[in-house]
């Protein structure tokens, strides 16, 4: 980890100086440097993008919860986000900085249809997650509005039997207060003639109190002696207790026939008494114009009717909350509904049924989220109710295959067996794979199996070389070759095998071959050979055994001999162990003294710059030698290792 | 036939993710890679296979043969890219 935050920091250290470079044109050789400053930025991008993968893959899995997996989504799309923002602000400052374009070099990232994808789903997500909440909190006020309504409802009743009461108090009073009256009995119908008649009467009363009351007023203008006019003003007091006495009627027959109307709930009990309290007004101010002082009979039944009133209010207001409360509940439930019916949507139900939420769903109401064409056979595939008919499940998909396959589904009764390698159903790659890691994964292996299947493929174009005469090696010196079989295993103790990928079928005819694919310590008696960068840093000639190019058998035979294996020594690599050349061929005629090459018993003193010092060329005949008289190599010969990451 | 990033679900019930096509000498070539069941991640199942029509329905048959996959990987390697 430390090693890799040390890598970046130096690769980021060579970008920003090549970037000065670059800018400040500073290069003498521009050229070059836009070539390193893009392997850098390559470099710098393949960095992040194989710590975004690591990452990625921390979030490859199956949430149990839909909670969990709103968290594992939002970690997704800001881990892609960032890694989309790290790519955009490389590819923007590269271009800056040269003019030229840096995409095409690097490796393909998750489009905004997949970074999409994940947002749609996460949305749907939070949206069933709120409106859950929101349906849970709404059920909790509709339980607590139905207990205050139930509450305010038995408020009501008691109200309701308490009204009973009240009318009874009421006309008690009222008969308390004309108990001396010729009416305490009378029904309202025998109210009703009595009106009729004192009606009349009050008419013709009043007019008589009028007419005597202007009259007297007249006479008083006119002049009338005292004695007289008083007697006149006794006489307009007559008219008006005469009157008064016939209203008084009135209003004691009016004021009963109310009472005896019983009204046991509110408005109408409320309206009675006000009806009653404005006929008691009129006779108040009646008795006051008249200056009627004699007890009034209604005082209590005034008072009563003040506290009856309080009381009727409070059954108003009790009426009133439960009107409230009814209104607010029908608003709530109908919130509800919609809640409801917004987590019947398709998206909402193919993911609660995928988080086991539900067992099923009416399907007449979905479209399919993935896009599935069957002839729909398979009901495992989807949930039906057993009510719905065949003929109303909903089919196809706008892709090819759509047309070939007719929708026999409201035909088919049997099961539709299909081959093995028959398509059967397609559907849209859902978001919980990610397309782009797939595509990395599938284009490792891709590009393995080509380098091993061209390994092999060059491998065995070779000719298999004879054993040769020493007058054939001479004439072949300036090209040797170089083969190995690759159709027997090797054998070596601490050998690591690599093998390819488990159940690849690509490979099916490619077994594996136990290839000694890295390098491991030679043995003493093995022969090593020094290649071409070996050459170039040298400048010096190489030698190669003959046991290699001449005698194949040999070669093979070693091959399967572990203790006698010929290893190749790959560059970079040293033969710690090599103070001698070959020996393994019993007919090699040369000594240790042949070679001017140093031995040594400490590995850290070879170098791979160590080279003979004797004489380039003259070794013996019995071997090849490579390279010009000068010492400079004339030839290349490449070593591919089929598995490491970069060639030789 | 088969199009791409699309999931295809075989007669004997494995399923695969089509990733790429490749199209040489007038035959097409899909790279195909099985998917686990709940189509989380892929499996280490890869297939080069082509596509055919038959009494409307398709099939799917795997390349195999080292001389015919030297021929045809180069060519997803270059596309895949």
């Amino acid at each position: 980890m430390k090693m890799d935050i040390n890598n970046k920091k130096a690769i980021e250290n060579l970008y920003k100086v090549l970037r000065m470079n670059i800018y400040i044109k500073a290069s003498s050789d521009m050229d070059e440097s836009l070539k390193e400053f893009r392997k850098a930025a390559k470099q710098l991008d393949d960095i992040d993008q194989a710590s975004y993968e690591k990452k990625f893959e921390e979030y490859i899995y199956t949430a149990i919860t839909l909670e969990e997996e709103q968290k594992r989504l939002e970690e997704i799309i800001n881990l892609i986000k960032k890694r989309l923002s790290l790519r955009d602000e490389l590819v923007k400052d590269f271009e800056n900085v040269t003019g030229l374009s840096l995409t095409e070099d690097l490796k393909a990232l998750p489009s905004k249809e997949e970074v999409s994808k994940y947002e749609m789903r996460l949305d749907n997500i939070k949206e069933y997650l709120n409106s859950q909440k929101e349906i849970e909190a709404t059920k909790k006020e509709l339980i607590d509005l139905t207990r205050d309504l139930a509450r305010e409802e038995d408020m009501k009743k008691i109200h309701e039997e308490k009204n009973e009461r009240l009318e009874s108090e009421l006309l008690d009073a009222f008969k308390n207060a004309i108990k001396d009256k010729q009416y305490v009995d009378l029904s309202i119908s025998e109210i009703d003639s009595e009106l009729d008649k004192i009606a009349d009467r009050v008419e013709e009363t009043y007019n008589t109190k009028e007419v005597t009351t202007k009259c007297v007023k007249d006479l008083e203008k006119a002049g009338a002696n005292a004695d007289s006019a008083l007697e006149y003003k006794g006489f307009v007091r007559d008219a008006e207790l005469n009157y008064y006495n016939y209203k008084e009627q009135q209003f004691i027959l009016s004021i009963y026939k109310l009472i005896l109307d019983i009204q046991l709930t509110y408005p109408n009990n409320s309206l009675k008494r006000e009806s009653i309290k404005k006929i008691l007004e009129e006779r108040k101010d009646l008795r006051k114009q008249l200056r009627i002082d004699d007890h009034d009979i209604f005082t209590s039944l005034t008072k009563l009717l003040e506290e009856q009133s309080k009381y009727i209010q409070a059954e108003k207001e009790v009426l009133e909350n439960i009107n409230r409360y009814n209104e607010r509940i029908k608003y709530k439930e109908n919130n509800l509904v919609k809640l409801e019916s917004l987590n019947n949507r398709v998206e909402i139900l193919s993911l609660l049924k995928e988080f086991n939420l539900i067992d099923t769903y009416d399907e007449e109401e979905i479209e399919p989220d993935y896009k599935v064409t069957t002839s729909i056979s398979d009901k495992d595939e989807v949930s039906l109710k057993e009510d719905i008919d065949s003929s109303q499940i909903p089919v196809l998909t706008p892709i090819e295959i759509e047309d070939t396959i007719t929708d026999n589904s409201s035909e088919v009764k049997e099961e539709v067996k299909y081959a093995d390698n028959e398509i059967k159903q397609v559907i849209d790659v859902p978001p919980t794979m990610s397309i782009s890691l797939a595509t990395l994964k599938a284009q490792a292996v891709i590009s393995k199996v080509n380098r091993i299947l061209n390994a092999d493929k060059d491998k065995k174009e070779e000719v298999p070389v004879k054993p040769q005469t020493k007058e054939e090696v001479k004439e072949e010196s300036k090209e040797p070759k170089i083969e190995f079989d690759l159709a027997k295993p090797i054998k070596d103790d601490d050998k690591k095998e690599e093998q390819l990928p488990i159940n690849n079928n690509i490979t099916s005819d490619l077994k594996p071959q136990n290839i000694p694919l890295k390098t491991n310590p030679i043995p003493k008696e093995t022969s090593s050979i020094l290649l071409n960068n070996d050459i170039k840093q040298n400048d010096k000639a190489f030698w190669i055994p003959k046991e290699l190019n001449i005698d194949l058998a040999g070669l093979q035979e070693n091959l399967t001999n572990p203790k006698e294996l010929n290893n190749l020594n790959f560059p970079g690599t040293l033969n710690t162990n090599n103070t001698s050349i070959p020996t393994g061929n019993e007919n090699s005629s040369l000594k240790k003294e042949d070679f001017a090459f140093t031995p040594s018993n400490n590995a850290t003193d070879l170098n791979i710059n160590m080279a003979p010092i004797g004489p380039p060329f003259s070794f013996g005949q019995d071997y090849s030698i490579v390279g010009q008289p000068d010492g400079k190599p004339k030839s290349a010969i490449n070593v591919v290792d089929v598995n490491s990451s970069k060639e030789a | 036939m088969l199009e791409i990033n699309k999931i295809i679900t075989l007669g004997n019930d494995e399923e695969y993710l089509v990733l790429a096509n490749y199209e040489k000498n007038n035959e097409n070539y899909y790279y195909i890679v099985e998917v686990n069941e709940t189509k989380t991640d892929i499996k280490d199942n890869y297939k080069i296979v082509t596509a055919r029509k038959e009494n409307d329905k398709i099939f799917i048959d795997e390349i195999t043969g080292k001389d015919k996959l030297k021929e045809i990987l180069p060519g997803f390697l270059e596309i895949m890219k």
